[in-house]
């Protein structure tokens, strides 16, 4: 303050005024350490990224064919029930994972009386989210392949993988979407409300339509975790891809998935071709979650278009 | 003055903190479109608005005044039920629309909503394009053609002085609208469900000199058709638009009456002492 105020004042002592210089000289100097720290940290995250992503696909883009992914040979060299397995089970996760999770943030935005209740469950999603994938994966065992595999209804099997995949990411999408509907203004709900809207129209029209960019990011976070999990799978979804018949839609058929099939590789060993194939599958998985990702973006982006009328 | 007291405290150093008998002072020489005896609002424990008795006249603007954290946006809301949104309010008394109570339970909320439109402090368009924000309250009603849709966003866009501005750019986000336009745009949306009376919350407080001045020429306009109450803590937006005038202190109505008795023969030395600006 007082410096601010003495500032073009004649009689300024020297001393007082050397004082002030070395102050903001030291100001200046911290200012640029710092502003050099934050540029480097993100200059080297960006780098090392980059770095993996460009080393994988240089290393595995020269793998991947059409026959890498569609051409059984004697070799093995052929992935193609992995890649679909791996699709399958993202999308029959994401349908049973989206319909529980958005209706159940709803309730908790919209709905619950916020208490002791809601408390507890956002702390059970909140523990749930954090819990190691391989403790969800050996649960999956014990209930789906072993109980409600008795008598072979279910056994290692697509099913059974996404259906641990669901309770490996429900939480998380549960409190993404939570926070997406709370994030919507109050002022749109009243105003909602006040033409006369109901609550259910409400939702419908004004809030899920604000919250869709948020809750598509929510989905493809989830998604991404799901194309790259592996530890829950191995006991769920199994390690075998049959290859007669692996387009088949048969939710019962065991479903190894390209991650399964990077584990198996390194764990087992899969021949001379086997780092090979490694590589191939990396890129593959790369590519597949980009190819995902924009199109759930765009998806989300004509959805929004419809919905809000803009042209 | 003393410095650090809150307004409602500095009111009640200047004044005390008299009741008024309101029932006696709130009747209007007119047409009456709501009737309000004896209303009382309660956030929890707070009580926010005390035995309010007020007349709102037909087809005529009334406003209701006074400082921050009066309770006249408070009263507002309570005439088309915006309380039933608010968790721990509560709301008793009387409040009539042609001369049929609407607090009561079997009320059918969304059909009395329809009937008294709102419009907000801030412009709250939805993230939706300029036709889609005005033609909402029809299709959340259903039955509509689109050549009816048409029309009638048309209609209530011209109504909201609006339509030349963005007759070319229907289908733009209204979002990309300014501040005033976004507040016609809404005053629009509420005119799109024929309402018969508009409640409107400090409608141009967040808007430029200019903006306010057209949202004031459209008030002028819509009294024609539509009952109108305006609350405001500008005094000569009061002055400008009302036929009547309410003055709120600390949850009480202190003074109701004719704007320009109001204005000029103030009864209430609180009132006087607002209007010509010693406190507020």
């Amino acid at each position: 303050m007082s410096a601010i105020a003495g500032e073009g004042r004649a009689t300024q002592a020297p001393a007082r005024r050397d004082a002030r210089q070395a102050r903001r000289a030291r100001a200046r100097i911290a200012d640029r350490v710092m502003t050099g720290v934050f540029w480097g940290a993100s200059i080297g995250v960006g780098l090392l990224l980059l770095y993996i992503i460009i080393y994988m696909l240089g290393k595995g883009l020269s793998v991947i064919s059409w026959d890498f992914v569609t051409k059984y040979d004697a070799s093995g060299n052929y992935v193609g029930a992995q890649v679909f397995n791996s699709f399958y089970m993202v999308v029959l996760a994401l349908l049973i994972c989206i319909p529980i999770a958005f209706s159940a943030a709803i309730y908790l935005v919209e709905y619950a009386r916020q208490g002791i209740f809601t408390t507890i469950l956002r702390f059970a999603a909140d523990t749930l989210a954090g819990i190691p994938s391989i403790i969800l994966g050996l649960f999956g065992f014990l209930v789906f392949v072993t109980v409600l595999g008795t008598g072979r209804f279910m056994g290692y099997s697509r099913l059974a993988g996404a259906l641990t995949l669901v309770m490996l990411n429900l939480p998380l999408l549960l409190r993404v979407s939570e926070d997406a509907l709370r994030a919507v203004p109050n002022e749109l709900r009243e105003a909602s409300m006040s033409l006369g809207a109901n609550k259910f129209k409400t939702i419908w029209r004004v809030m899920l339509p604000t919250a869709l960019p948020a809750l598509t990011t929510g989905v493809i976070l989830t998604a991404g975790k799901m194309i790259g999990e592996t530890a829950a799978l191995i006991f769920t979804a199994g390690s075998s891809a049959p290859v007669n018949g692996w387009f088949s839609l048969d939710p019962l058929y065991p479903g190894q998935t390209l991650t399964i099939l990077l584990f198996n590789l390194q764990a087992e060993g899969g021949g001379p071709n086997a780092v090979q194939i490694q590589n191939g599958v990396a890129t593959l998985l790369i590519l597949f979650l980009l190819v995902f990702n924009l199109g759930l973006r765009y998806l989300a982006g004509a959805l929004s278009k419809r919905l809000s009328g803009v042209k | 003055m003393a410095e650090g007291l809150t307004t409602d405290e500095r009111a009640k150093e200047l004044f005390g903190t008299g009741q008024t008998d309101a029932a006696n002072i709130s009747a209007v020489n007119a047409p009456v479109k709501m009737k309000v005896s004896d209303l009382n609002v309660y956030y929890g424990e707070a009580h926010a608005i005390k035995n309010v008795s007020i007349d709102i006249a037909e087809r005529e603007v009334t406003a209701l005044m006074g400082p921050s954290g009066c309770g006249k946006s408070t009263f507002l809301r309570a005439l088309n039920r915006m309380h039933d949104l608010t968790p721990g309010a509560r709301v008793t008394g009387n409040v009539t629309l042609d001369g049929e109570n609407i607090l009561g339970a079997g009320v059918d909320v969304v059909d009395l909503r329809q009937r008294v439109g709102m419009v907000f402090q801030r412009a709250n368009p939805f993230p939706k394009s300029i036709f889609e924000n005005v033609a909402y309250g029809l299709k959340i009603q259903g039955g509509y053609s689109a050549g009816e849709l048409r029309a009638i966003v048309q209609r209530s866009l011209e109504r909201a002085a609006l339509w030349d501005e963005v007759k070319d750019r229907l289908n733009q986000s209204a979002l990309s609208l300014s501040g005033g336009q976004q507040q016609r745009l809404c005053i629009a949306r509420a005119l799109a469900v024929e309402p018969e009376v508009i409640l409107m919350d400090e409608p141009a407080s967040a808007l430029d000199p200019i903006a306010t001045l057209k949202i004031e020429e459209l008030i002028e306009q819509l009294k024609q058709n539509y009952t109108i109450a305006i609350v405001t803590h500008n005094l000569q937006q009061a002055a400008r638009v009302s036929k009547y005038t309410g003055f709120f202190l600390t949850g009480n109505l202190i003074e109701f009456g004719e704007t320009t008795e109001i204005f000029s023969r103030p009864r209430d030395k609180r009132t006087e002492d607002f209007i010509t600006g010693r406190f507020g």
